[in-house]
C-alpha cells in the first residue's frame, strides 16, 4: 500500500518543530552557545557601515537562505531519487538536525563570539596559525570554483531563457527602490514593501512578456557583464543592495516553501506513487553503482549539510546579525528551511508524480518536450532540473485540481531557482573578498601601506572575480564536449565542498569544547559523534570517488579534479592531526586548572 | 552626505539609467521582446547600461550610511 504524500509531509513538519525547540533552542542555543540579547554582536562594535551592518533578521534570514541555496537542495535530492524517496529523506532529516542545522549555527555563533571573522579564522584559536590559513587557502579556492561555476550557469541560464535576464535586469533595480523607500522616506516598512513587491509582480510579468535577446555569443557577453555585476555587487554597501534584495527574496522563498506544504497536504490521503526503496547501490556518478553511504554526502550537499553554509554564516551573516538571540532562527531554522525545500517541494513531489496515473496528461500540457523522455525511461530520465519543476507543478495542479495552476507553479518553480543562483553568486564573491582579506591580515601589522593596497575591497573583490572568469570564460574540450574550463575540476567540488563542513563542524565541536567549555558527556557527544560520523563518511566517500569514479573521467579531469581531490585529502589529515593536537591542549589545559 | 559634486553625478546618473529603462521599455513593448539575436539593437543596450548605471548611480548619490541603518 503506497504511503499517504501528507503522513509524510506532517512528520517531516513534526521532526523539523521538534528538533528546533528540543535540540536547537533548548540544547545549543541555551545549554551550549548560551546567546545573549545583552551581549553585543560585531555588527554594532564593528560597525563599518558596508560589511559589518546590523539587520532586522527576518531580512537577515532571507539573506542566509537565499545565500546558501543555490541549486543545491533541489539538484541533490532529485538525483538521489535513484534510491527511491526513503533513504534520501532520511538522508536530509537526519543530516538536517544532527549535522548541517548545528553545523551552520555554531559555524555563525563562532564567528559572531570571535568578532565576525570567518570559521577558518576561528581555528586559529583552537588549531593553531597554520590551522588558520591552510583552512582559508582552501575555502578561498573553493569559493573562487563556486563563483566560476555560477556565472557560467547564470549566463548560461540568461542566454537560453531570456526572460530570467530581463526578470534580472528589474529585480536588482527594484531591490534599490526598495532600500530608497526604507531608509531614505517617511513611510512606513509596510507601505514599503507593498509598494516593491507590487512592482515586483509587474516586472516579472513583464519579463515573462518581454524576454531580453543578445546577438552572437550571448553566453560569454552574459558572462562578462555577470562578472561586473557580481563585482559592482560585492564592494556596495550591505544594506544598499544585498539587504533589501534578499527582504524580497524572503518573500519568494517563503510563499515557493509555503506553496509545497499545501500541496503536499492539499494531496494529503494520496498515496506517494514511487518506491521506497529501489536499491542500495544504483548507478548515479557516470553509470557507477553508486553505494548510499558513503557516498550520500557527494550527491545531496545543501538540502542536508554544506560546507559552502559556514563559510556564509561566518562570512556575510556573522557581520550583520544584530541580536544573539536571532542566530537561532538563521543558522538553525535557515538550515532546517533548506532541508523542508529537499523533502516537501522535491522529494515529495518527484515521488508523487512518479508513476501517478495523470503525471504524462500534464506533462503533455506543461511541458511536452519533456514527455518523450518520461515514456521512454520514466521520471528518473527527465532532466533533473525539470523533474523537480514540473513534479512540483503537478503536485500544486493536483491540489488546486487545476492543470493551469499546475503549469503556473511550475514557471515560478523555475523562477524561485533562477532567484537563488543569482544571488549566491554575488555573495560567494563578497565571501571570497572577505577570505582574501583574512589571508592578507599578517600583512596588516608588519607593513600595513601594503596591506591597504593589497587587500582594500576594490582589489580583493576584483582579484576573486578575475580568477573566476579565468576558470569559466574558456572552453575546453573533455571527452569531445566543448565546455567551460572550470569542469576540469568541477567534478571534485561535491567531495571537497562537504569535506570542508566536516572540517567546520569538527573546528565548532573544538570551540564548544575548549572555549565555550561546554563539558559534560551527553552535550559533547551530541556534537561530536555527528561531526566524527560526518568526517568518517566524507573522506570514505572521497577515497571511494576516487577510486571507483575518477576513472570514468576523460583524461583531463581524472589529472585536474584527482589531483584536487587527492590535495583535499592531504589536507583534511594535516587539518585533523591540528584538531588532534587542539584537543591535547584543551585537555591539558582543563587538568591544569583542575589541579591548580 | 556626500560632497555636492558626487551628488550631482549620481544623481545625473541615476536620472540617465531610468530614462534609458523607459527606452528599452518602450522598445519591448512596441517589438514584444527587447533586443535581438541577430543585431545589438538600442533597446538591449540601454536596458543594460542603465541596470548599471540604477545599481552605482544612488550609491553614489546617497553614499553615506542612511541614519535608520546606524546603530543607535
Amino acid at each position: 500500500m503506497a504511503v499517504p504524500a501528507g503522513l509524510v509531509a506532517l512528520t517531516v513538519l513534526a521532526v523539523y518543530a521538534l528538533a528546533y525547540v528540543f535540540y536547537g533552542r533548548r540544547i545549543l542555543e541555551q545549554k551550549v552557545v548560551r546567546a545573549s540579547a545583552e551581549r553585543k554582536t560585531p555588527a554594532y562594535t564593528k560597525f563599518d557601515g558596508v560589511d559589518y551592518v546590523p539587520a532586522n533578521k527576518y531580512i537577515l534570514y532571507g539573506h542566509h537562505f537565499a545565500s546558501i541555496a543555490g541549486a543545491g537542495p533541489i539538484v541533490g535530492p532529485a538525483i538521489a531519487m535513484a534510491y527511491g524517496w526513503g533513504l534520501p529523506l532520511l538522508w536530509v532529516i537526519f543530516g538536517n538536525v544532527f549535522i548541517g542545522a548545528v553545523h551552520d549555527y555554531l559555524a555563525l555563533m563562532a564567528s559572531v563570539r570571535h568578532g565576525g571573522v570567518s570559521i577558518m579564522t576561528v581555528s586559529e584559536n583552537v588549531m593553531g596559525r597554520r590551522a588558520k590559513y591552510i583552512f582559508l587557502f582552501y575555502v578561498y579556492a573553493a569559493l573562487i570554483l563556486v563563483l566560476a561555476a555560477f556565472m557560467s550557469v547564470n549566463a548560461k541560464l540568461f542566454a537560453v531563457q531570456p526572460s530570467a535576464a530581463s526578470k534580472a535586469m528589474i529585480y536588482m533595480p527594484l531591490a534599490v527602490f526598495l532600500g530608497f523607500l526604507l531608509y531614505r522616506t517617511r513611510l512606513s516598512p509596510a507601505a514599503s514593501t507593498v509598494i516593491a513587491l507590487a512592482a515586483l509582480a509587474g516586472g516579472i510579468a513583464f519579463a515573462v512578456k518581454y524576454p531580453l535577446l543578445i546577438p552572437g555569443d550571448a553566453y560569454h557577453t552574459w558572462m562578462l557583464l555577470l562578472a561586473l555585476y557580481s563585482f559592482l555587487a560585492s564592494i556596495l554597501p550591505v544594506w544598499y543592495l544585498l539587504q533589501p534584495r534578499d527582504y524580497l527574496n524572503a518573500y519568494l522563498l517563503w510563499g515557493f516553501v509555503a506553496f509545497a506544504i499545501i500541496g503536499a497536504l492539499g494531496i494529503a490521503a494520496d498515496g506517494l506513487t514511487g518506491p521506497v526503496y529501489t536499491s542500495f547501490a544504483p548507478p548515479i556518478f557516470n553509470g557507477v553503482a553508486t553505494p548510499f553511504w558513503p557516498a550520500i554526502p557527494l550527491i545531496i550537499a545543501c538540502g542536508s549539510l554544506s560546507g559552502f553554509h559556514s563559510v556564509v554564516a561566518s562570512g556575510t551573516t556573522s557581520k550583520q546579525l544584530a541580536n544573539e538571540l536571532d542566530a537561532l532562527m538563521i543558522g538553525y531554522g535557515g538550515m532546517l528551511t533548506e532541508g523542508a525545500v529537499s523533502s516537501l517541494a522535491v522529494i515529495i513531489p518527484i515521488a508523487y508524480a512518479w508513476s501517478h496515473p495523470q503525471f504524462p496528461e500534464f506533462l503533455q500540457h506543461a511541458a511536452p518536450s519533456l514527455l518523450d523522455d518520461y515514456e521512454k525511461g520514466g521520471i528518473l530520465a527527465i532532466d533533473k532540473v525539470q523533474r523537480f519543476t514540473a513534479s512540483y507543478g503537478f503536485m500544486l495542479g493536483q491540489a488546486f485540481n487545476s492543470t493551469a495552476v499546475g503549469a503556473f507553479m511550475m514557471k515560478f518553480a523555475g523562477i524561485a531557482l533562477a532567484t537563488f543562483i543569482l544571488t549566491t553568486l554575488d555573495s560567494a564573491t563578497r565571501l571570497a573578498r572577505f577570505a582574501w582579506q583574512e589571508m592578507l591580515d599578517w600583512l596588516a601589522d608588519s607593513s600595513p601601506g601594503a596591506y591597504q593596497l593589497l587587500a582594500n575591497r576594490f582589489v580583493a573583490s576584483g582579484v576573486a572575480v578575475l580568477l573566476g572568469l579565468v576558470l569559466a570564460y574558456p572552453n575546453v574540450t573533455i571527452g569531445q564536449k566543448s565546455l567551460p574550463a572550470y569542469n576540469i575540476i568541477w567534478p571534485a567540488f561535491a567531495g571537497t565542498n562537504q569535506l570542508l563542513a566536516a572540517l567546520a563542524l569538527l573546528t565548532s565541536a573544538l570551540w564548544v569544547y575548549a572555549v565555550l567549555k561546554a563539558r559534560d558527556m551527553k552535550t559533547n557527544a551530541l556534537i561530536q559523534l555527528p561531526a566524527w560520523f560526518l568526517w568518517v563518511t566524507v573522506t570514505a566517500g572521497l577515497i571511494w570517488w576516487t577510486v571507483f569514479v575518477l576513472p570514468t573521467y576523460p583524461l583531463i579531469q581524472k589529472i585536474g579534479a584527482g589531483g584536487i581531490v587527492i590535495i583535499s585529502l592531504f589536507i583534511d589529515f594535516l587539518l585533523i592531526y591540528l584538531y588532534a593536537t587542539g584537543l591535547a591542549r584543551a585537555k591539558q589545559a582543563q587538568v591544569a586548572a583542575t589541579t591548580r | 552626505m556626500p560632497g555636492g559634486a558626487s551628488r550631482t553625478a549620481g544623481l545625473a546618473l541615476t536620472a540617465l539609467g531610468v530614462l534609458l529603462f523607459l527606452y528599452a521599455i518602450a522598445e519591448a513593448v512596441a517589438q514584444g521582446h527587447i533586443g535581438s539575436k541577430e543585431a545589438w539593437t538600442p533597446g538591449a543596450e540601454a536596458i543594460i547600461l542603465g541596470w548599471f548605471l540604477l545599481l552605482i548611480g544612488p550609491a553614489i548619490a546617497f553614499g553615506e550610511t542612511p541614519a535608520a541603518v546606524k546603530p543607535k
